[in-house]
C-alpha cells in the first residue's frame, strides 16, 4: 500500500456547516493505491474484428520493383528489385512468403519473406517481426502461369512452350531452402495442378487438337522430390482450365462442366474418385475454401455456384442484380451495364465471397445461400483503372479486411468486410499493380481466405497426413 | 387567460401588511406613452405591463419604497426609485436605444448589458433566429468576445475570451447542460438553439453565480419549457440551407387554461456533408478522399448530422408564483470530421498536431447522443418579513453519447447529473437588496471504450453564495461572495505507470510478459472561494461606466485531474495533473503520482465597460485583465505515447508506433487581457450601421502563448428596414493569429461576409417572415485558429438558405 498526500477530512454530503467551517481556498488529495491488475492487452491495438496488421507485398505498375508495405505502421518498409516486371503475386499457404511471378517465356518466380512469422513453443509462441527479404530461391522456366496452394505447399505450373515441356514445381512453405519437388511433362500445356500432401493432381494433355488446354487429370505421387504418375483419372475434362480444392474435393474446370474429384484417405495413401458435374457452360476459373463444400466457378463472365452434394450442380449466381443496381453513394460516372468482376476472394473464414468489380466496388455474397449481402460498396475513389491496369484486391489473414488498390489515386483502400465499410486508406507514392497480404495467420484466424484466380487452399491441420509417408522428410532436400 | 403577474398584484393588494401601492405612466422622450412596457419591482416577482396609455399600477409593496425596473423593446431599460404611498403617479421617461437591450435572466436580477457591472450579452428574438445554427458555438460566434471552437459544423462550442472547455459553463435555464461537451471538443453541447428563446453570455468569471466551472464565462440557453404563465403564444420555422442540404423545422407553443400552463416545443434537423471552399486538409494537394465530386466541389467528409428533440412542460400557476416541471429529450447523430487515421507517405514521423498528413478516409465515425432532461422550476413570492421571494430549480439529466466507428460502439459516455439551486431573495436591508443562493450538484461520469481517457468519476459540489446590490445616488454597487466545496472521486484509476518509450522497433513480444497496471482510488476535495465587487456609475445622461473586480477560484475538473489516455478529439495523449512524468532520456519515461498539492485555479479579473445607450448613437467599450494563477493547461512534453497505454482501452484504429504526442495538465500562471467594443449608429429611420471588434491576448507569465486563442476580429453590419422589407449585410474580418503555443501553427486571416433579405407579413394572426440568407458569400477558405481541426476542416463555403418563420 502506498499512501500518498494524505490530508483527508470526511464531510457529510450536503453538510453546509462543513463548507462554512473549512478554510477557504483549500484543496486536498487522498490517494489509495490498490492491488495492481494485469494488463491484458498492452500494446495491442486490435480492432474488435481483429488486428489490422501484417504486410502487403505490392508490385509497381510497369516497374521491376516490389514493395513491402507495413500495414500497422502504414509505411513502405522494404523495396526489392527484380529481374523483370512481375505479372502476378501470390502468397504461400502460411502467408509468410510472397510468390512473385514474372510470366512469359523465360519466366521467373521469386519468393519474398515478409519477415513476419510465428515461432511456436508449444504452450506459447512469439510473433517475430523481422525485416523483409528476397529469398535466394528462384525458379526459372517458360510461362509460369497457374499458382495454387494446398496444405503448406505451393504448386507453380510452368506451361512451357513449343520447344520446352511443361513442369510443375512445388515449394514447401515450411522449408523454403529445400529444392522444390518437380513434375516434368513431355510436352507443353496450359495446365493446372493441385497439391494434396504428397500427392499432386495435375492436368494431362492427351489429344491431337491444336489447343494447349489439357483434357485429363492425373494423380501424381512424390518420391525423392519427383512426382510420378500413379493413375490417370477415368473421367475426362476437355478444355481444362482452372482448378481449386477444399477440404474434401478437388475441382477442375472443363468446357462441359466441372470435374469433381473426391479424396479418400487411407492409412498410408489416398485415392481419388472423379465424376463430372455437367453443364453447357464452360467453367474456366474455380475457387474453393476449406470451410465450404461448394466451389465457385466463373465461366463466360458469369459466376456459378458449383454444389458438390450428391451428383452436384452448377447454378448461376446473380451478383449484379437487376438493372436497378443498388448503389452506395452518388457515383454518377458509372455506367452500370458494364459492371464486371475483376477479382474474387473468400473472406471471414469462407462465410463471405467478395467480388471486386471493374469500377472499384465490392459486392459481398453470403456463401450459405449465395445471396448478395447489403449493397455494393464503392471502395475506390476512382471509378475506373487506368489503361493497362485494373483494380486488385487481397484479404488479410484473419479474413476481416480486404485491401483494394486504386492505381489512379495511388492508394490502397482497406475495407472492413464484415461492416462493409472503408476502414482505412494507405497512400502510396507509386502506382500499385498487384498486391498480396502477408503475415502471421494464427490457428483461430484460419488462414484460408485467399482466393486469387487459381488460388485454392487446403488446411494443413486437417488434411496433411505426411507423417504417414516415410518419404516426406528426406525427399524434398 | 390569467396573467400571473396581475393576479399576483391583486393578491398582494389583499394583504394588509403590504398594502402600499405605486402607480404611474411610462412615456418616451417625446412624451408619447409607451404601451406594453414591463414594470417590475426589483428583487421580487411583482410585475405588470403598461396599458395602451402607458399606465401601470402596482400594489402590495414594501413601505419604505421600491426600485422599479422598466423595460420596453427598443428602449433603454431604466431603474427608478419609487417612494410609496404619496399617491402621486410617477412619470417615467424611457429613451430609445440603438443597442440591443435584452434582459439577461441568468442574473439574480434581470438586467441588460447596459445595466450590469459585469459584461453580459443576450441573443434573442429575430437576431437569435438569424444567427442560429446547428451548434451553440457557431450560433454565438459573432457575439462580442465569443468565438466558436469549430469542431466541424457538428460539435462547435463557444470560446469566451479565449477560454473554453471546463472553464466555460453551459447551462440550460440556469442548470448545468449535463453533457460531455466539456471533456472534448468533438462532443456536442446538448442544447438546441432553434427552440431556445434566448441565449445569454456572461463574459469573464461568473463563478459567483454558477460555481467554479464558470471561471471563463457562462452561456445560458433559455427556453420556455417550464412556462411561467399561460398566455397563448408560439412560433414555428422551416429552413433549407444548400451548403449541406440542411433542413430544419421547429416550433413551440405555450398555452393553458385556468391555473394550468402547458408548453411543447420540438425540432427536426438534418444535413449532408458540408460544402467547403477548398480541400479539407490544409496540405492536401492530391484531393484524395475529400473530393468526391470532382475539382472545386469539396465536401467535408463525415460532417453530416441529424437531430431531433422535444420538450414538454407544464406549470401550475399559484397566486404567488408558479411551479412547473418539464421533460425534454434530445437526440443527435453526427459525424466526427477529421477523425482520420490514414497516412500519407510521411512514414509516421510527424508527431505534431497534424498526426501525419492522413487522408480523410473514414466514412463512418460518428457520435450518437441521447439526452433526457427533467427540470422543475418554481418562482414564488413569499409572505415573510425577511425573505421576499424564492426561486427554485431542480434538474436531472441522463446523457448517453456513443462514438461509433464502422458500426461498432467504441466509446460510450454516460453522464448522470442532479442539480438543485435555490435563490432566496430578502427584503431590502439598509437599502441593500440581495439573495442567498444554495446550490448542490452531483455528476456521475462514466466513459467506457476506446476514447475513455478519463476514468469513471463522481463530482459532487455544494455551494453557498450571497449577492447584494445597492444604489448610492448615481452609483450602483454590486457585491458577491461564494463558498463552495467540490469533491472529485474516482475509485478505479487504472494506469500503466511503468516505463514507456519511443520504442520504434517494439515487436508484439509482450505476449508472455505480464505487465501490471497500477490501480488507485482517488479523492480530491477542493474549497474554492470567490468574491466580486462591481459598480455602475451613471456619470452623464445616457452614459454609464461599469467596473467589476472579481477573485474567483476553480476546482480542476475530473478530466484535468485524472485523464490518462489517448484523446482522439484533440489528437493528444492527455495525462491529468494527478500524475507527473519522469523522463529517462532517449524519449523514455515513466509516470509517478504528483507529489505536489493540486492547487485551485485562481483568477483575479478586472473588467471596465463604458456605454452610451441613448440617442441615435450608442456604443459599449470594454477592456479586461484576467490574471489566472495555477491555470491548468495541457503542456506539451515532446514525448510520444501509444494509444494502448491506457490499460486496454484500445482504440479501433491502429496508430502503430506513431503514437500520440504526450501532453500533461500543468498548472502555470497565465494572464489574459483584451477588449471588446461595438458602435451602433442609427443613420436614418430605416438604416442602422454598426461595427464591432474584440481581441484577447493570452500567455503564460513565464513565457509562451496559450493555444487556440482567437485572433483580433473586426466586423461591420448594415441593417435596413423599410415597411415590410428588411436587409442585413455583415462582414467580419478575422486577422491572422501569430501568437501561438508550442506545436501549434499560425493561422491565416480571413473575411466572412453574410447577407440576408427578409419580408415581413402579418397573416392569419401570425407575424410571418420570409427570408433568404447567404453566408460566406466570398466562399472564403476560413480556418479558425480556435479549432482543433483547423488544418482538417475549414468553415463551410458559400451557402444560401431560405426559410419562413412565424410567431403568434
Amino acid at each position: 500500500m502506498n499512501k500518498h498526500a494524505i490530508s483527508y477530512l470526511t464531510y457529510p454530503a450536503l453538510a453546509l456547516s462543513a463548507v462554512l467551517l473549512t478554510a477557504c481556498g483549500g484543496s486536498s488529495t487522498n490517494i489509495i493505491e490498490r492491488d495492481p491488475i494485469a494488463d491484458d492487452d498492452h500494446d495491442d491495438h486490435h480492432h474488435d474484428h481483429g488486428d489490422l496488421g501484417g504486410r502487403l507485398l505490392i508490385s509497381e505498375h510497369d516497374d521491376d520493383h516490389v514493395y513491402v508495405y507495413d500495414v500497422a505502421h502504414e509505411e513502405v518498409i522494404a523495396e526489392m528489385h527484380l529481374d523483370g516486371v512481375p505479372t502476378a503475386l501470390y502468397a504461400t499457404p502460411g502467408q509468410r512468403y510472397g510468390v512473385v511471378v514474372r510470366g512469359g517465356d523465360n519466366g521467373q518466380v521469386n519468393f519474398v519473406d515478409s519477415g513476419l512469422y510465428w515461432e511456436d513453443h508449444g504452450d506459447h509462441g512469439h510473433m517475430h517481426e523481422g525485416d523483409p527479404a528476397l529469398l535466394e530461391l528462384e525458379l526459372f522456366g517458360d510461362r509460369p502461369a497457374h499458382v495454387t496452394n494446398g496444405g503448406h505447399r505451393t504448386a507453380i505450373f510452368f506451361d512451357g512452350n513449343a520447344g520446352a515441356p511443361a513442369q510443375v514445381k512445388v515449394v514447401n512453405d515450411h522449408d523454403m531452402s529445400a529444392t522444390p519437388a518437380l513434375l516434368e511433362y513431355s510436352a507443353n500445356q496450359h495446365g493446372a495442378a493441385q497439391v494434396r500432401s504428397s500427392y499432386l493432381l495435375s492436368s494431362i494433355l492427351d489429344h491431337e487438337e491444336e489447343s494447349t488446354l489439357p483434357n485429363l487429370v492425373g494423380v501424381y505421387h512424390r518420391h525423392d522430390g519427383i512426382y510420378e504418375l500413379e493413375e490417370t483419372l477415368d473421367v475426362g475434362c476437355p478444355g481444362l482450365h482452372g482448378s481449386a480444392q477444399n477440404a474434401h474435393h478437388i475441382a477442375f474446370g472443363c468446357t462441359d462442366g466441372v470435374l469433381l474429384i473426391e479424396e479418400h484417405r487411407h492409412d498410408n495413401s489416398r485415392d481419388y474418385h472423379a465424376h463430372k458435374i455437367s453443364s453447357e457452360i464452360r467453367i474456366g476459373t474455380l475457387f474453393g475454401h476449406d470451410h465450404l463444400e461448394d466451389f465457385v466457378g466463373v465461366g463466360g463472365g458469369v459466376l456459378y455456384r458449383v454444389a458438390t452434394e450428391g451428383e452436384g450442380s452448377i447454378e448461376p449466381i446473380n451478383w449484379t442484380g437487376e438493372a436497378d443496381l443498388p448503389v452506395v453513394g452518388s457515383v454518377d460516372s458509372i455506367v452500370w451495364g458494364d459492371l464486371s468482376a475483376v477479382g474474387y476472394a473468400f473472406a471471414e473464414h469462407g462465410e463471405l465471397f467478395v467480388i471486386l468489380d471493374n469500377h472499384g466496388g465490392l459486392t459481398v455474397l453470403d456463401t450459405h445461400d449465395w445471396d448478395v449481402v447489403g449493397e455494393r460498396l464503392q471502395v475506390t475513389h476512382s471509378h475506373s483503372a487506368p489503361d493497362g491496369l485494373r483494380f486488385e484486391m487481397t484479404v488479410s489473414g484473419d479474413g476481416h479486411f480486404v485491401f483494394v488498390t486504386d492505381p489512379a489515386e495511388q492508394e490502397i483502400r482497406v475495407v472492413d468486410i464484415e461492416d462493409r465499410e472503408v476502414y482505412d486508406t494507405f497512400s502510396l507514392d507509386f502506382t500499385p499493380n498487384k498486391l498480396v497480404w502477408l503475415g502471421v495467420v494464427t490457428e483461430e484466424d484460419d488462414h484460408d481466405d485467399h482466393g486469387h484466380d487459381e488460388h485454392g487452399h487446403n488446411d494443413d491441420h486437417d488434411h496433411e497426413d505426411e507423417h504417414d509417408h516415410g518419404d516426406e522428410h528426406d525427399h524434398d532436400h | 387567460m390569467i396573467k400571473r403577474s396581475l393576479c399576483l398584484a391583486m393578491l398582494m393588494a389583499s394583504q394588509a401588511a403590504w398594502s402600499n401601492e405605486v402607480s404611474g405612466v411610462v412615456r418616451d422622450a417625446q412624451g408619447q406613452p409607451v404601451p406594453n412596457a414591463r414594470v417590475e419591482v426589483v428583487g421580487s416577482h411583482v410585475r405588470v405591463n403598461t396599458d395602451a396609455e402607458g399606465r401601470f399600477e402596482l400594489q402590495g409593496l414594501a413601505a419604505e419604497g421600491v426600485e422599479l425596473h422598466i423595460e420596453a423593446p427598443t428602449f433603454a431599460h431604466r431603474i427608478v426609485h419609487a417612494p410609496v404611498s404619496d399617491g402621486t403617479p410617477l412619470e417615467i421617461r424611457l429613451s430609445r436605444s440603438v443597442l440591443e437591450v435584452i434582459d439577461v435572466r441568468a442574473l439574480p436580477w434581470h438586467a441588460s448589458k447596459l445595466e450590469s457591472a459585469r459584461p453580459v450579452d443576450a441573443l434573442a428574438g429575430e437576431q437569435l433566429r438569424n444567427r442560429q445554427t446547428s451548434t451553440l458555438g457557431d450560433t454565438l460566434a459573432l457575439e462580442l468576445g465569443v468565438h466558436s471552437n469549430y469542431y466541424g459544423p457538428v460539435a462547435s462550442s463557444p470560446v469566451i475570451r479565449g477560454l473554453e472547455g471546463p472553464r466555460v459553463l453551459i447551462t440550460q435555464n440556469g442548470l448545468g447542460a449535463g453533457d460531455a461537451s466539456r471533456t472534448g471538443p468533438d462532443h456536442m453541447v446538448a442544447t438546441e438553439t432553434s427552440t431556445a428563446q434566448q441565449i445569454e453570455i456572461l463574459r469573464g468569471p461568473a463563478t459567483l453565480l454558477y460555481g467554479s466551472g464558470a471561471i471563463g464565462g457562462v452561456v445560458n440557453v433559455v427556453d420556455d419549457r417550464v412556462p411561467s404563465d399561460n398566455e397563448t403564444r408560439g412560433e414555428w420555422q422551416a429552413e433549407y440551407n444548400d451548403v449541406a442540404d440542411e433542413k430544419l423545422v421547429s416550433g413551440s407553443l405555450t398555452t393553458g387554461f385556468d391555473r394550468f400552463a402547458f408548453h411543447v416545443d420540438g425540432f427536426l434537423r438534418e444535413s449532408n456533408d458540408y460544402k467547403i471552399p477548398v480541400a479539407a486538409e490544409i496540405e492536401d494537394d492530391h484531393d484524395h478522399g475529400h473530393d468526391e465530386q470532382g475539382h472545386g466541389n469539396y465536401r467535408l467528409e463525415n460532417s453530416a448530422y441529424e437531430g431531433s428533440g422535444f420538450n414538454l412542460g407544464s406549470s401550475y400557476l399559484l397566486d404567488n408564483g408558479f411551479v412547473g416541471i418539464s421533460y425534454g429529450r434530445l437526440e443527435r447523430t453526427y459525424g466526427i470530421p477529421g477523425h482520420s487515421h490514414g497516412e500519407g507517405d510521411d512514414h509516421g514521423h510527424d508527431h505534431g498536431h497534424d498526426h501525419g498528413n492522413g487522408q480523410e478516409d473514414e466514412e463512418d465515425v460518428y457520435s450518437d447522443l441521447v439526452q433526457d432532461r427533467w427540470q422543475l422550476h418554481s418562482e414564488l413570492t413569499l409572505d415573510n418579513p425577511i425573505f421576499s421571494a424564492v426561486n427554485t430549480r431542480l434538474g436531472y439529466t441522463d446523457y448517453t453519447h456513443k462514438e461509433i466507428e464502422h458500426g461498432q460502439v467504441f466509446t460510450t459516455f454516460d453522464v448522470t447529473s442532479y442539480e438543485g439551486k435555490m435563490d432566496l431573495f430578502h427584503h431590502p436591508i439598509a437599502h441593500w437588496r440581495g439573495a442567498l443562493s444554495l446550490q448542490y450538484k452531483y455528476e456521475d461520469y462514466v466513459a467506457e471504450g476506446a476514447e475513455a481517457f478519463t476514468p469513471p468519476s463522481e463530482t459532487e459540489s455544494i455551494a453557498l453564495a450571497l449577492v447584494e446590490e445597492r444604489h448610492f445616488g448615481d452609483v450602483q454597487i454590486q457585491l458577491g461572495a461564494r463558498l463552495e466545496r467540490v469533491e472529485v472521486k474516482a475509485d478505479q484509476v487504472i494506469v500503466d505507470m511503468g516505463g514507456h518509450g519511443h520504442d520504434h522497433d517494439h515487436g508484439h513480444d509482450h505476449g508472455n510478459e505480464e505487465n501490471l497496471l497500477n490501480v488507485y482510488s482517488v479523492k480530491h476535495v477542493f474549497e474554492p472561494f470567490s468574491l466580486s465587487a462591481g459598480a455602475v456609475w451613471d456619470f452623464a445622461y445616457g452614459y454609464n461606466l461599469g467596473v467589476s473586480l472579481s477573485h474567483s477560484q476553480r476546482a480542476p475538473s475530473a478530466a484535468e485531474l485524472l485523464s490518462h489516455g489517448a484523446h482522439i478529439g484533440t489528437n493528444a495523449y492527455e495525462v491529468g495533473a494527478l500524475f507527473v512524468i519522469h523522463e529517462e532520456g532517449d524519449g523514455d519515461y515513466h509516470y509517478d503520482l504528483n507529489p505536489n498539492v493540486i492547487e485551485l485555479e485562481t483568477s483575479n479579473n478586472i473588467d471596465i465597460s463604458l456605454r452610451k445607450f441613448e440617442g441615435d448613437i450608442g456604443f459599449t467599450l470594454g477592456a479586461f485583465y484576467n490574471q489566472i494563477d495555477d491555470f491548468y493547461y495541457l503542456q506539451e512534453t515532446g514525448l510520444t505515447a501509444e494509444a494502448g497505454g491506457d490499460h486496454g482501452h484500445d482504440h479501433g484504429h491502429d496508430h502503430g508506433d506513431e503514437g500520440f504526442p504526450l501532453y500533461i495538465y500543468t498548472a502555470r500562471d497565465a494572464r489574459l487581457y483584451g477588449f471588446e467594443g461595438e458602435f451602433v449608429w442609427q443613420a436614418s429611420e430605416p438604416l442602422k450601421l454598426s461595427v464591432f471588434s474584440d481581441y484577447t491576448r493570452a500567455n503564460l507569465r513565464d513565457g509562451g502563448d496559450l493555444p487556440r486563442i482567437p485572433p483580433l476580429r473586426v466586423g461591420g453590419q448594415l441593417n435596413y428596414r423599410l415597411n415590410n422589407l428588411g436587409a442585413e449585410l455583415n462582414a467580419t474580418h478575422y486577422f491572422e493569429q501569430e501568437k501561438i503555443a508550442a506545436l501549434e501553427s499560425e493561422s491565416e486571416g480571413y473575411t466572412l461576409v453574410n447577407a440576408q433579405l427578409s419580408y415581413y407579413l402579418t397573416a392569419a394572426g401570425q407575424d410571418m417572415t420570409f427570408y433568404v440568407r447567404g453566408s460566406n458569400l466570398l466562399d472564403e477558405e476560413a480556418r479558425p485558429h480556435t479549432s482543433f481541426l483547423k488544418d482538417k476542416a475549414p468553415l463551410p463555403g458559400r451557402a444560401f438558405a431560405a426559410g419562413i418563420r412565424a410567431t403568434f
